[in-house]
């Protein structure tokens, strides 16, 4: 474990040291300015105000976030710095890449974000690099792109977590020698962070049980979508055996509308779902999932902020990865972690 | 003196027309008064048309551009008041919380309303495709609207500093011009503002809406060919025009500085460089100027045009108005010439015809015309027939002078005479035949005098007195004032004759009166002459019968002397004129004889 340790921080060192070379401000040639052209707005002359960090979600109207929010807007006030939260309202790659441009065009400080496209994002992250803005990634990374760090789960580990509930479950009931009917939920099919989760959850499970995946459904992290995506499966395809959510947004809404997911589930079906917010844990000890991996968003806000505040101030960012950690419940823990929790109460 | 100089001056002018244009023909003067008369008032037609059509087409412009530019008003205050109700939810109770939470910096309760913030004014958003951002921005700076929360610095941002300054009762809008908002639009913001419960300023509530709406309600516009509208803003830059450089330009570096000058508040029209006509109408709540330019030289175009049309039209129309007047001149003028032709031909031959066949007034007067010339040969042949009938009455008179038996018994007189040695009676004789004969021949003169013809009968009633001794005397009695005056000759001889041998010579007793006299009737200005003889006179009928005789024309075989008389005073003056019998009172027959005063 020593050798390792010491390996793991020899690693970090050189990343260290990498990130300080291909940093835009001290790379000799990446010094490229903002596209020919493009206007700066003289409201955000960087001598005159604070720090302005930006956070871009994938959407606004996807309550994951707001946990994210309120710690990243408590932690800027800390700092005394200015947070801006900005998006989409609902998934939309390509809005979300005018939005990052218009935050090139304002010249904000620092840039976090969820990443929705990875290969419509990667080319306005690196345009930002350019430009001199500190940029991360949050929730959902965007790989091979120039940003700085990449805060939240380590989605493949969350998709394996959930992967050895499944196989957990399964071998419990008896089921691990027969072939099972699996069908996955997504956010976005090309959301990065999710096909991390399901390629952790499909190699977790690999070898252990014989599962055979029947459907891939999306619902464009939309949380009423989700629910009708997967109601709407239930009624046509009644045999599945299994369910994969990668994320729980067809548990943020009231679990009525979901009767025959209900009726499923209390015939035996297995599911297990990411996210262990206060709704999806309600579902879940309704019977909605057996199992739950959840993700630590409060600290991918404060941690997202607080590491870029740094990197505008010119110090280091410990790492390239940061993982916010992941929490895992059942039966045993539902009791426990609602009452820890407090609803979203948006509405 | 000057109705003179102006009627020389007109007669002048005449002249030289007459002689520029050789108008001495009929046809002539008819072609160039009817191409003129034509001509005049259609060119006058033509000239105030064309600037009555003028005035109106450019009143059209003007009214259109007018119209058009109230339209735009319009449609921008339909839109504004549309965007002023979407502000009115600026006091909604989540509106509030938010400002009230985020002034307090309480993040955590916040969240709730942020989330809640984010969906409502997304859905406002919505509404209406050129809105682009809706959002709620606090005196802190921190402003949340469709795309999240940011940080607004408050001082560059114009509405939101118009707004602050009013007092809490100025619940009006304001308007902030065309700017960029941050996600690389051009958008215009409307906003209102956002006062707590003590009228303090919280904040504002602001609409972005995208300027493409400026084009979608001026770009479609187009007044004529190439005039458009354009917007100012309250600088005078252009903040929407059809060709995107422009905008954002100061409007002199379009129409120039003049141009600017006297803009009123209501709509102008004036002209502007490069012959454009301009209409402005101030758009009051954004202190906006609508800006309409058309270009005259369309007008000018569409005139050129017009005027192009009308000269075609005027010249043929003069064409053919020649080539009308012509064939008309021609219609008109040619049985005119043929009449003329025929009128020449029939003052050298009356034998002639004019032929002409119209329905018209020319051919009544050649109708006319030929009547006339069948009327004269009719009268030069009666006439002709007249002068030889009178030549042959007139003969037959002279032969009646000359009977043998009137000479032989003369002569045998004159024997007598001169066997009784009654010498002056034979000269006396002889003197009176002489005279008689020479006045019956008078050289051939069919008209004497009446002196010389009472000297006739004289002549013939001194030889038949003393042939027939003294058995009737006689007097001739004629007013002096007569003499002088012309008669045919050879009237009264006849009657006295008659008288002699009908009358007097009858009467079984000596005491026969042939009386002769010569008188004026003043009041029919007639000449009468009465042979009265108081000898046996005549049967009524028988005198009836003469006298009816007499009245007949061509009844000259019978009472032969009377009627050849009778024949030929009336051939000569008439048939007013003539012989009438009629009883002597106590005997005996009275002829009177009616001549005109010659």
């Amino acid at each position: 474990m020593k050798g390792y340790r010491i390996i793991y921080l020899t690693f970090l060192f050189l990343c260290l040291v990498f990130l300080s070379f291909i940093s835009p401000d001290s790379r000799p040639g990446f010094g490229v300015a903002v596209a020919a052209g493009t206007p700066v707005s003289d409201s955000f002359n960087a001598k005159t105000r604070p720090i302005v960090i930006a956070i871009v979600p994938k959407s606004l109207d996807n309550p994951v976030f707001v946990d994210s929010m309120e710690t990243a807007m408590l932690t800027a006030k800390e700092l005394g710095v200015n947070l801006e939260w900005v998006a989409p309202f609902k998934v939309d790659p390509d809005l979300q890449v005018k939005i990052i441009e218009g935050l090139i065009w304002r010249k904000v400080d620092g840039i976090a974000i969820s990443t929705s496209d990875p290969e419509k994002i990667r080319r306005v992250i690196d345009k930002a690099v350019a430009a001199g803005i500190k940029v991360a990634t949050i929730d959902a990374d965007c790989p091979d792109s120039k940003r700085l760090f990449y805060c939240g789960t380590d989605n493949y580990k969350a998709g394996w977590a959930c992967g050895e509930a499944m196989v957990k479950i399964v071998t419990e009931r008896g089921l691990a020698d027969k072939r099972l009917r699996t069908a996955i939920l997504t956010g976005g099919i090309e959301a990065h962070n999710l096909n991390e989760r399901i390629r952790g959850f499909k190699e977790a499970v690999a070898g252990k049980l014989d599962l055979d995946y029947v459907a891939l459904l999306a619902c464009d992290d939309d949380t009423s979508t989700g629910a009708k995506v997967v109601e709407a499966y239930i009624r046509e395809h009644p045999e599945t055996d299994l369910f994969y959510f990668a994320g729980g947004w067809a548990f943020f809404g009231p679990t009525e509308s979901m009767p025959l997911y209900q009726e499923w589930c209390n015939n035996g079906g297995i599911a297990v779902s990411m996210d262990t917010f206060y709704s999806v844990l309600q579902a879940a000890k309704k019977g909605f999932a057996q199992a739950l991996v959840g993700q630590d968003f409060r600290k991918m806000g404060e941690l997202t902020v607080k590491y870029l505040v740094d990197a505008v101030k010119g110090q280091p960012v410990p790492v390239e990865y940061i993982d916010t950690g992941l929490e895992l419940a059942d039966q045993s823990n539902f009791d426990r972690l609602l009452s820890e929790k407090k609803p979203w109460e948006m509405k | 003196m000057k109705m003179n100089a102006l009627k020389s001056a007109f007669t002048g002018f005449q002249n030289r027309l007459v002689n520029t244009f050789n108008l001495r023909s009929l046809r002539s003067k008819f072609i160039l008064s009817f191409v003129v008369l034509s001509t005049i008032p259609m060119i006058m037609l033509a000239f105030f048309s064309y600037g009555v059509y003028h005035d109106i087409l450019q009143q059209n412009i003007q009214s259109y551009t007018s119209e058009v530019i109230d339209r735009v008003d319009r449609n921008l205050e339909i839109y504004l008041s549309d965007l002023e109700r979407i502000l009115e939810l600026r006091n909604d109770y989540y509106n509030l919380q938010f400002i009230k939470l985020s002034l307090a910096g309480d993040v955590e309760g916040n969240r709730k309303f942020t989330f809640r913030l984010w969906e409502n004014l997304n859905n406002i958003r919505n509404y209406k495709t050129e809105l682009r951002d809706v959002s709620i921005t606090t005196m802190g700076g921190v402003t949340v609207g469709c795309y999240g929360v940011t940080h607004t610095d408050l001082a560059q941002n114009e509405l939101f500093q118009a707004l602050a300054n009013r007092t809490a009762k100025d619940g009006s809008i304001a308007i902030w011009g065309p700017h960029p908002d941050w996600l690389g639009g051009s958008v215009f913001s409307v906003g209102k503002a956002i006062h707590g419960d003590y009228d303090n300023f919280l904040g504002m509530m602001s609409i972005d809406v995208d300027v493409e709406l400026l084009d979608r309600i001026c770009g479609n516009i187009r007044l004529g060919k190439t005039g458009y509208i354009m917007l100012l803003d309250g600088d005078n830059r252009i903040i929407y025009h059809p060709d995107p450089e422009l905008i954002g330009r100061s409007i002199s570096a379009l129409l120039g500085e003049s141009s600017l000058t006297d803009w009123e508040q209501g709509f102008t029209t004036k002209m502007g460089p490069g012959n454009q006509l301009i209409g402005v109408k101030t758009f009051a709540p954004a202190n906006w100027k609508i800006i309409g330019l058309s270009n005259r030289f369309e007008l000018a175009t569409e005139m050129q045009k017009i005027t192009r049309l009308s000269l075609a039209i005027i010249f043929s129309t003069i064409l053919v108005l020649g080539l009308m007047a012509i064939y008309f001149a021609h219609l008109l003028t040619n049985p005119l010439k043929e009449l003329q032709r025929s009128m020449r031909q029939a003052s050298e031959d009356l034998n002639t015809n004019a032929e002409i066949h119209t329905m018209d007034e020319i051919g009544e007067l050649s109708e006319t015309f030929n009547q006339m010339l069948a009327r004269i040969r009719q009268l030069m042949q009666q006439s002709l027939q007249e002068q030889e009938k009178l030549r042959r009455t007139e003969m037959k008179a002279l032969q009646e002078q000359i009977k043998p038996h009137f000479i032989y018994n003369t002569l045998d007189l004159i024997i007598g005479l001169l066997e009784t040695n009654k010498n002056e009676d034979v000269i006396n004789m002889v003197e009176a035949l002489g005279a008689f004969f020479r006045t019956s021949l008078s050289h051939g003169q069919e008209l004497i005098t009446i002196r010389e013809e009472a000297e006739h009968v004289r002549n013939y009633l001194y030889i038949q007195r003393i042939r027939h001794g003294d058995k009737y005397d006689y007097s001739i009695e004629i007013q002096e004032g007569l003499l002088n005056n012309k008669t045919i000759k050879l009237i009264l001889q006849p009657i006295v004759e008659n008288a002699i041998y009908h009358g007097v010579r009858e009467l079984e007793t000596p005491g026969g009166l042939i009386t002769i006299k010569g008188f004026l009737i003043e009041a029919s200005n007639t000449i009468c002459f009465q042979v009265i003889d108081n000898g046996v006179g005549m049967e009524p009928a028988k005198m009836e019968e003469i006298n009816a005789c007499l009245r007949e024309s061509g009844t000259e075989q019978r009472y032969f002397g009377l009627s050849n008389v009778n024949e030929r005073i009336r051939l000569a003056f008439g048939p007013e004129y003539g012989l009438k019998l009629r009883a002597t009172p106590g005997g005996g027959v009275t002829v009177t004889i009616k001549l005109p005063v010659v």
